[in-house]
C-alpha cells in the first residue's frame, strides 16, 4: 500500500508528462504546501479510471503551481488507493486525513468512502470537493467543514435515460448493477421515471464483481425479456459482461449508464462489438472538446467523463479560496469558504475559463469577480453546494468514439424536482 | 493487487410468483460465504439499535446457512408512498440489503405529475395508484415477496394485498398499515412506547401540577396517531402532570398553528410543555413563537424534518423523536425473504427481540436533544441518510 504522500506507481508516466507537476519522487512536501488529499482506484474493479482521475487532479495541480500557486504556496497532491474497496479505501483515507495536515480532499469514486470519512472531515474541519459521477449524496449541517457535489444528481441522469428509452418505443426494462450506492439508486430513480410512463419494469439484478462469467445473469435476461437492458456497472464488469453479451450473439438491447463513457471501456473489449451501443452520461458543456484537447496535449490520456469534474474541483477550490485570501489575508474556514465557492461559480464577474486559470487568480488577487466556466462547463451551486446543471447527454459509441446524440433535460413532467 | 471481496454472488434467478420451483440456471461462484457485517463503520455510533441490528444479523446468518444457490433467492418488491423526505433512508435501507442478500429487488413508488396532494380525493387516487402497481407486481409473477407501504387500509387496498400474499408470497408493511389483510408483519414504530418516551423526555423539565399541551389527533380511523398520542397522555397524567384536552392536527400550518395560540392562551392552564405527536411539531413551535414564550414552553417533537429542523436550531425544541425508516428499509426486504427462505415459523422465532406482538416489529426511536444533536448528524452521515 502506498503510504500517504507518495504516489502509486501506477501513475507515473502521467507525472513524467505532466509540465510543470510535482515529481513524484520528490522527498518531501514542500514546508509551505496547501495540501489537497485524494483517494482514487488504482486496483479492483475501478482501476481503470484511477489514473486518468488522478491526471486530471496532477494536470489542474499543475497549472496552478505555474502560475504561482495561491499567495505563492504551492498546492501537493496527497494520494492513495481506495482499491475499489470500500474498507480498505476508508482506512486508506483515515489515513491521510488523519496522519497530515490536509485541508482539503476531493473523491472518492466509492461513495460509501466518503460517508465513512465525514467525522472525520469535520473532526479536522477541511473542505471535501466530490466530483465523481458517482459522487455520494448527503448534507451535514455541520459549519465545522464543508462537502460541494460537483457531478450531477443520479436521478436526472437516471431520468434523461428513462426519457430517451421510452420515446424510442422500449416496453420493459431491467438494470443491471454492481453493489453500490449509486448504481442502486440508479436503478431506482431510473424505473420511477420509466414506470410512470407505463413501461414494465423488471427486478434490478445484481453481478459479482468477480466473477469471470455471467452465465446466470444472462440465463435470467432470456427468460425475462426485457426490451433493453440498462447496465450500470464499473467499467471492468461492464466490459466483461459485453463480451459475454457479444459471444451470445447480442441477444438484447443494452443502454449504458453515466460510468461507462469511458475510453478504459473500449480498450477491454474487442474493436466493434459495441459499435451503435448507447447510454447516457452529464452534459459537458460546450468546452468540453477543448478540453479534451488540452488534456491529450498536457498528458497523453484521453480523459474520462470523470476528468472534467476532477479538473475542475482543483481549479474551483483554488479560485474560491483565492478569493477568500484576497479579501481576508487567509485560507478561508470551511463556512467562509462556501460563499467563496458560490462566489467563483456565479454568473457575476470575468469569465475564467479552465485553461486561464493564471488569469483568474491574478484578477482574484487585484480584488476582482470572477465566474468560472470549466471543462465540464459553467457550475451553480446552491447553498447546500449540490451542482444544479443536470442536463444528460445520450450518447453513441461510434468506432472509439462516444457521439453525442441527443440531449435530455428532466422536469416536473418526469420526476419530483424538489426532491431531485 | 487482490481486491478484498465483502460480497457475495449476486447473480440470481427468479422463479413465478407462487412458485416453490428453483429456477433453471447454475450459479457461477459458490454461494454460502461469510456473513457480511452490518454497516460496519456506524456500529460503534449510540445510535446503531442493537437489538434491531443484532435481529438484523442473525436472520442473515440463518439465511446464508442454508447456502442458496443464486437461482433460489427469491425477488422482493418493495412499494412505497415516495422516494422522498421520510422514505429517501428507507429506499437506501431496502437498496442494501437487497444487495447484502444477493437478491433481485423493485423499489417502486407512484408519481403523477398532474396529482394534487391538496384535493380531497389525493388519499384515494394515491391509494389506487398503488393497487395498480400491486396489481402488476402479481401480473408479473415474479416476485415472492413485499414490503409495502400503503396510504389506506381498506377497501380496494386490502384485497389487493391479499391478492398478492395469495399469489406471490408474504407481506409486510412499513410505517403504515392494513391491520385487516393477510400481511405478515407491520414494521413501523411502536407508536404507543414511542409516546411514552416522548412524554418522559418531556418530564425532565416539565414538574408536577404544570400543564402539558397535546398535539394529537383525535381521528379514531388513524389508530396509530391515537396510540402515540395516547402513551404521552398516560405518561403525563400518571406523572402527576395536568393534560387539557389534547388539539387535534389538520395538517395545515397557519390554521393549526392558530388552535394551538389559542389553546395555550387558556388562563385556566399553566403550559409550560407541549407533547407534539407527529411530523408536524413545527406547528407547535411556530405557536411558541409567536405567543413569544420560547424559553417557558418546552416542546418535544416528532421526526426531524425540515421545517422541524428549522425550528430545533433556533432553540425551540427540547427534543425531537426520530424514527429508524433506514431498518425499515433493510427490514421490510430481509423479512419476506427470510419468510421465504426459513419459513414462518423460525422467522418469528428470530425476530422475538424485537416484535411488540405476533406481529409488530419495533424499529424504535431516538430523542434528539441539543446534546446529542451533532453525533446523530453524523451518524447519519456516515450511514449516507442524511438528506
Amino acid at each position: 500500500m502506498p503510504s500517504p504522500g507518495r504516489t502509486p506507481q501506477a501513475t507515473l508516466p502521467c507525472l513524467i508528462l505532466l509540465a510543470g507537476c510535482i515529481a513524484s519522487d520528490q522527498p518531501a512536501t514542500p514546508p509551505n504546501a496547501i495540501r489537497i488529499g485524494a483517494v482514487l482506484p488504482f486496483s479492483g474493479a475501478r482501476a481503470a479510471s484511477g489514473v486518468v482521475l488522478e491526471t486530471a487532479l496532477r494536470l489542474g495541480i499543475a497549472d496552478v503551481n505555474a502560475a504561482g500557486g495561491l499567495a505563492g504556496r504551492p498546492l501537493w497532491l496527497d494520494i492513495d488507493d481506495s482499491h475499489s474497496d470500500d474498507v480498505r479505501g476508508t482506512a486508506n483515507a483515515f489515513d491521510l486525513i488523519d496522519g497530515n495536515t490536509i485541508p482539503f480532499f476531493i473523491g472518492t469514486e466509492e461513495p460509501k468512502i466518503a460517508y465513512q470519512i465525514t467525522s472525520a472531515i469535520k473532526r479536522h474541519g477541511m473542505v471535501h470537493l466530490m466530483p465523481a459521477l458517482t459522487a455520494a449524496q448527503f448534507h451535514d449541517p455541520s459549519a465545522a467543514a464543508a462537502w460541494f457535489r460537483l457531478s450531477p444528481s443520479v436521478s436526472f441522469m437516471a431520468c434523461a435515460l428513462a426519457r430517451h428509452m421510452f420515446a424510442t418505443g422500449i416496453a420493459k426494462t431491467e438494470v443491471v448493477v454492481d453493489p453500490d450506492d449509486y448504481s442502486g439508486n440508479f436503478a431506482v430513480k431510473f424505473g420511477a421515471v420509466i414506470r410512470s410512463k407505463g413501461t414494465t419494469v423488471l427486478p434490478t439484478l445484481l453481478v459479482d464483481p468477480r466473477s469471470s462469467s455471467y452465465a446466470d445473469t444472462f440465463d435470467t435476461l432470456v427468460r425475462l425479456a426485457p426490451d433493453a437492458v440498462v447496465l450500470m456497472t464499473s467499467p471492468s464488469v461492464a466490459a466483461g459482461l459485453l463480451q459475454e453479451w457479444a459471444a451470445r450473439g447480442r441477444p438484447i438491447k443494452i443502454f449504458l449508464g453515466p460510468t461507462l463513457k469511458d475510453a478504459a471501456l473500449l480498450r477491454n473489449v474487442p474493436a466493434g462489438i459495441l459499435e451503435g451501443v448507447m447510454g447516457v452520461s452529464a452534459d459537458l458543456g460546450e468546452r468540453s472538446e477543448e478540453f479534451r484537447t488540452y488534456f491529450e496535449a498536457r498528458t497523453t490520456f484521453v480523459p474520462a467523463t470523470g476528468s472534467h469534474y476532477y479538473f475542475d474541483a482543483v481549479a474551483l477550490l483554488t479560485l474560491a479560496v483565492a478569493e477568500g485570501i484576497a479579501q481576508n489575508g487567509t485560507i478561508p474556514t470551511p463556512a467562509l469558504l462556501k460563499e467563496h465557492m458560490l462566489n467563483v461559480s456565479s454568473a457575476t464577474g470575468t469569465v475564467v475559463a479552465f485553461d486561464q486559470l493564471a488569469q483568474g487568480l491574478a484578477l482574484l488577487a487585484a480584488g476582482q469577480k470572477v465566474s468560472y466556466s470549466g471543462a465540464a462547463g459553467s457550475y451553480v451551486l446552491n447553498a447546500l453546494g449540490d451542482s444544479t446543471l443536470n442536463r444528460g447527454t445520450i450518447w453513441q459509441i461510434s468506432g472509439s468514439d462516444f457521439v453525442t446524440v441527443d440531449y435530455e433535460q428532466c422536469d416536473s413532467t418526469d420526476m419530483d424536482l424538489t426532491n431531485g | 493487487m487482490r481486491r478484498q471481496v465483502i460480497v457475495p454472488l449476486f447473480v440470481v434467478v427468479m422463479v413465478g410468483c407462487g412458485s416453490s420451483s428453483p429456477g433453471t440456471s447454475t450459479p457461477i461462484v459458490p454461494d454460502g460465504g461469510g456473513i457480511i457485517p452490518n454497516d460496519a463503520a456506524a456500529l460503534a455510533s449510540p445510535f446503531v439499535p442493537a437489538a434491531v441490528d443484532n435481529t438484523i444479523n442473525q436472520l442473515v446468518a440463518a439465511i446464508e446457512a442454508k447456502g442458496l444457490s443464486s437461482s433460489q433467492k427469491p425477488p422482493i418488491a418493495v412499494l412505497l408512498k415516495t422516494f422522498y423526505d421520510f422514505f429517501a433512508p428507507v429506499v437506501i435501507g431496502a437498496n442494501r440489503m437487497s444487495t447484502r442478500l444477493g437478491t433481485p429487488t423493485v423499489v417502486e413508488a407512484p408519481f403523477d405529475p398532474n396529482a394534487d396532494a391538496t384535493a380531497p380525493d389525493a388519499l384515494d387516487k394515491a391509494a389506487a395508484a398503488q393497487n395498480v402497481y400491486i396489481s402488476s407486481l402479481i401480473t408479473d409473477t415474479l416476485y415472492k415477496g413485499m414490503a409495502y407501504s400503503p396510504y389506506e387500509a381498506t377497501g380496494d387496498s386490502i384485497t389487493t394485498l391479499d391478492a398478492f400474499v395469495n399469489s406471490c408470497g408474504p407481506v409486510v408493511t412499513i410505517d403504515s398499515d392494513i391491520a385487516d389483510s393477510k400481511r405478515s408483519y407491520l414494521i413501523a414504530t411502536a407508536n404507543y412506547q414511542a409516546g411514552v418516551t416522548a412524554a418522559k423526555k418531556l418530564l425532565e423539565v416539565v414538574k408536577p401540577g404544570e400543564a402539558v399541551l397535546v398535539f394529537g389527533t383525535t381521528l379514531a380511523a388513524w389508530v396509530s396517531g391515537i396510540e402515540r398520542a395516547q402513551g404521552a397522555i398516560d405518561t403525563l397524567t400518571a406523572a402527576g402532570v395536568i393534560v387539557p384536552p389534547k388539539v387535534s392536527p389538520i395538517w395545515v400550518l397557519e390554521t393549526d398553528k392558530q388552535s394551538l395560540i389559542t389553546a395555550l392562551s387558556d388562563p385556566a392552564y399553566n403550559f409550560t410543555g407541549m407533547a407534539c405527536m407527529y411530523s408536524n411539531a413545527d406547528s407547535c413551535a411556530a405557536a411558541v413563537e409567536a405567543l413569544g414564550k420560547k424559553d417557558l414552553i418546552k416542546i418535544v417533537g416528532f421526526d426531524m424534518g425540515a421545517a422541524n429542523k428549522a425550528y430545533f436550531d433556533k432553540g425551540y425544541f427540547y427534543g425531537i423523536a426520530v424514527q429508524r425508516q433506514y431498518y425499515m428499509g433493510q427490514l421490510g426486504v430481509l423479512v419476506p425473504y427470510a419468510i421465504n427462505v426459513l419459513g414462518v415459523a423460525q422467522t418469528a422465532a428470530l425476530l422475538q427481540p424485537i416484535l411488540v406482538n405476533a406481529s409488530f416489529i419495533d424499529t424504535g426511536i431516538d430523542i434528539i436533544t441539543v446534546d446529542n444533536y451533532a453525533a446523530y448528524m453524523s451518524y447519519l452521515s456516515e450511514l449516507g441518510i442524511n438528506a
